[in-house]
């Protein structure tokens, strides 16, 4: 496809036109940049933070004792800089820098009612954070709210996106085991990584009692168990969120941005950050975005054909609401009323821990970046009385190591020596991930006084736990307790601690596809109604939520969506 | 995304399979060559360091070592656990959490002064480790009657040494040796 460089470049040797913008460059925004550079696009890739340089930002290596704090972080700063970050695991003494300053970058909520939104603004974005896991949805989630009359129906079915499933899959490189389940499609698969001893006496228990009904499989990662793609096999050092060396997780840093850089056609520009859309009344689509420079607060305008919107799901709504038009006074996508609206989360921090005796002269080498998944078995063939659709678990095994000196009695040599010659009993712990319902009032909107630090209104956010998601938080705990009982484990532990919503990062919604222009925000390629020439493939597109780790799902939309933008470009339509 | 939260909310530590499993005579070797470096470059002397007097590190020095004391493998001391005690209180404690510390310190010495009629730095060995024996016993005591432990000095001090001992380069390369790129990932091999 020829490049649409209508203007010169601007005094900073910028091309002001391209044939598509993106916005963001994390997991969705990475995939839009590769799929559509590889595709003949010239493409701009806008990220609101810094770039991000492998050899120079990722610390995997940099051990406790060389960091200040030992890794316990720099808790007064934390502390006023990222009060909401700070509460993600991975936002540490050395991933901080991962996470946004709550104070440059705040947003509302109703006092009673948290919500704890986690962001990453810098090249690559969460995706250098996330939790690599991957599963696949099926037809069970893309048909429930129909079935249920809940939300509105997803406009596509499992067979419209289980090829860029695969597509997806093949490069980024999925480790994981074949199970045959329905409700969890295989995938393209490399070798699963290893359970340990306690994980095989579960997985081995739960198949004698609930035989396939209730299974324990390894943890589906976006973690290479070989090489890959110019990328190495991993190494087992542990520490993901950190970075990676050798590229051997997923991220758009480790993967899709240096494929759509070898195009030559994409150009990257940092310290962009998106005020909004700027629709063409005439024409009735969008002719470019209007970004303010993070680092001088200077407003300019870039213009593009197409325009993808992977900003991560609140900040696409954000953008969305804020991109305000004599047409669209209310946000460009607003005309159904649905723009901001459903919202949800996962549920978690329901589940049991335990101890299962035996293997006291077994161990592990190695630091597994994953865990176990025990795959939803709630209202698959069953109906459960008290509440719909279902969660999958996800848990790990391990034997405890000098950490555990702090409960133990006593001090001096033997107390020493037992803390660096043995380890504890192996322990088990499952937790629930739980589907949640889209509501139309878990919305957000933008607030009438708060702005960021470069004066974009910040949003507001209203969203809560139904009955539905909180009963199952229950089920979640007995459940597990159930299958760490049928092990024979002993001091059984239930938890259930109820995550404040946003906390799973897995926020998504309030821009839902649909097969309505009425009733929905995008259509089933992911294209705003009101501007066919905008397409939303972050978390906000979700009609439901699933109880999967959704990744894997946006970046299979994106591509999906990308294929799609250059074919009808190419027949004349966008 | 959580599963580490959730398992360090549950008190559990995973890097239990990097950091153990070697041969008991591997581990005496690796201490008898951590003691000949040791007894090579002997640790700074106690004077006043960031928040603490000279008094106040001398007894952070002392109960540390009694907490981990030098054996075959290094002991607190050697590690320096009072920089890395000292830091926290400084930098990472609040005032509060840091009058508090300082407080339990020197209540200790005082309980010594009560109890033997000298201070604990000048108490026999024998007598340090009777005091200690009783907070000890206390914490444990409140801890099986699910009370509240907050800022006592002997669960705070305790947890300070424990940390910053194994976190130290000189226990994580000489005694547990760290392997930061294991290569591969066993599930279930000998200790």
């Amino acid at each position: 496809m020829r490049a649409n460089v209508a203007r010169g470049p601007d005094r900073n040797g910028e091309m002001k036109s391209y044939d598509a913008i993106v916005i963001g460059s994390g997991v969705s925004g990475g995939w839009a940049a590769k799929e559509l550079t590889e595709r003949g696009l010239s493409v701009i890739c806008l990220e609101a933070g810094r770039p991000i340089s492998p050899e120079a930002d990722y610390v995997e290596h940099v051990q406790p004792w060389e960091m200040h704090f030992r890794g316990r972080g720099d808790r007064k700063r934390l502390e006023r800089e990222q009060p909401v970050q700070r509460q993600c695991y991975a936002c540490d003494e050395w991933s901080s820098k991962f996470f946004v300053n709550d104070l440059e970058n705040p947003y509302t909520t109703n006092p009673d009612a948290p919500f704890t939104w986690i962001r990453g603004r810098h090249e690559g974005g969460r995706s250098i954070t996330w939790g690599r896991q991957v599963y696949r949805w099926s037809d069970l989630d893309f048909e429930a709210n129909a079935r249920e009359g809940i939300g509105v129906d997803w406009p596509i079915r499992y067979a419209d996106i289980a090829p860029w499933y695969s597509y997806v899959e093949r490069f980024i490189g999925v480790s994981g085991q074949r199970e045959g389940l329905a409700q969890l499609p295989d995938g393209e698969f490399l070798p699963p990584m290893e359970m340990n001893c306690a994980e095989v006496k579960v997985r081995d228990a739960m198949a004698r009692t609930w035989g396939r009904e209730r299974i324990l499989t390894i943890g589906r990662c976006a973690v290479l168990t070989r090489d890959h793609h110019g990328r190495k096999a991993c190494y087992y050092c542990g520490p993901c969120e950190r970075g990676c060396i050798t590229r051997s997780y997923f991220s758009s840093v480790n993967s899709t941005l240096p494929r759509a850089r070898a195009t030559g056609r994409l150009t990257f520009r940092p310290h962009s950050v998106v005020a909004e859309i700027v629709f063409d009344p005439e024409k009735g689509k969008a002719k470019g975005v209007r970004v303010i420079d993070a680092l001088s607060h200077e407003s300019l305008e870039i213009n593009g054909r197409i325009i993808f919107l992977c900003a991560s799901t609140l900040e696409s709504a954000r953008i969305l609401l804020n991109s305000k038009s004599a047409q669209f006074s209310e946000g460009l996508g607003s005309s159904s009323g649905q723009l901001g609206r459903n919202v949800m989360d996962h549920i978690f921090l329901a589940g049991a821990s335990g101890i299962i005796p035996g293997s006291e002269d077994r161990t592990t080498r190695g630091d597994r970046p994953n865990g176990i998944y025990v795959p939803r078995f709630r209202n698959v063939k069953d109906k459960h009385p008290s509440f719909v659709r279902g969660y999958g678990m996800q848990g790990s095994a391990g034997r405890s190591g000098w950490g555990r000196g702090n409960g133990m009695e006593g001090f001096g040599a033997e107390f020493k020596d037992k803390l660096i010659r043995e380890e504890g009993p192996w322990s088990m712990w499952l937790g629930g991930w739980g589907e949640c319902l889209p509501r139309e009032d878990n919305a957000v909107t933008l607030d009438p006084e708060v702005k960021d630090a470069w004066g974009i209104p910040a949003l507001r956010i209203q969203c809560t736990w139904g009955p539905n998601e909180l009963a199952m938080t229950n089920d979640m705990q007995t459940a597990a307790a159930e299958i760490l009982e049928a092990t024979g484990a002993r001091e059984i532990r239930q938890f259930n601690d109820r995550s404040t919503p946003g906390l799973c990062i897995h926020e998504m919604g309030s821009a839902r596809m649909g097969r309505d222009r009425r009733t929905s925000v995008l259509n089933r390629w992911n294209q705003v109604w009101d501007a066919p020439n905008v397409f939303v493939t972050d978390g906000a597109c979700m009609a439901s939520s699933g109880c999967q780790n959704p990744s894997i799902t946006y970046m299979a939309l994106t591509a999906r969506a990308s294929a799609y933008a250059v074919e009808a470009m190419k027949r004349g339509e966008l | 995304m959580h599963r580490r939260d959730v398992l360090l909310s549950l008190g559990a530590t995973l890097t239990a399979g990097r950091l153990f499993g070697r041969p008991v005579e591997d581990l005496f070797r690796i201490g008898a060559e951590a003691n000949d470096r040791l007894t090579r470059t002997s640790p700074r002397p106690a004077g006043p360091l960031g928040p603490f007097s000279a008094r106040d590190n001398e007894l952070v020095l002392t109960i540390a070592e009694h907490i981990l004391p030098r054996s075959d493998t290094p002991g607190a001391r050697d590690a320096r656990v009072n920089e890395f005690i000292a830091m926290i209180v400084d930098e990472w404690y609040d005032d509060t959490e840091r009058a508090t510390f300082l407080t339990g310190l020197r209540d200790e010495d005082q309980r010594s002064r009560d109890r033997f009629g000298t201070g604990f730095l000048e108490a026999t060995p024998a007598q340090q480790v009777d005091l200690l024996r009783a907070l000890d016993a206390e914490t444990t005591a409140l801890r099986q009657a699910r009370a509240s432990t907050s800022g006592l000095l002997w669960p705070t001090i305790k947890g300070l040494t424990l940390y910053g001992y194994f976190t130290s380069q000189l226990v994580q390369t000489e005694v547990l040796k760290t392997v930061i790129s294991p290569g591969r990932f066993h599930g279930c091999v000998p200790t």
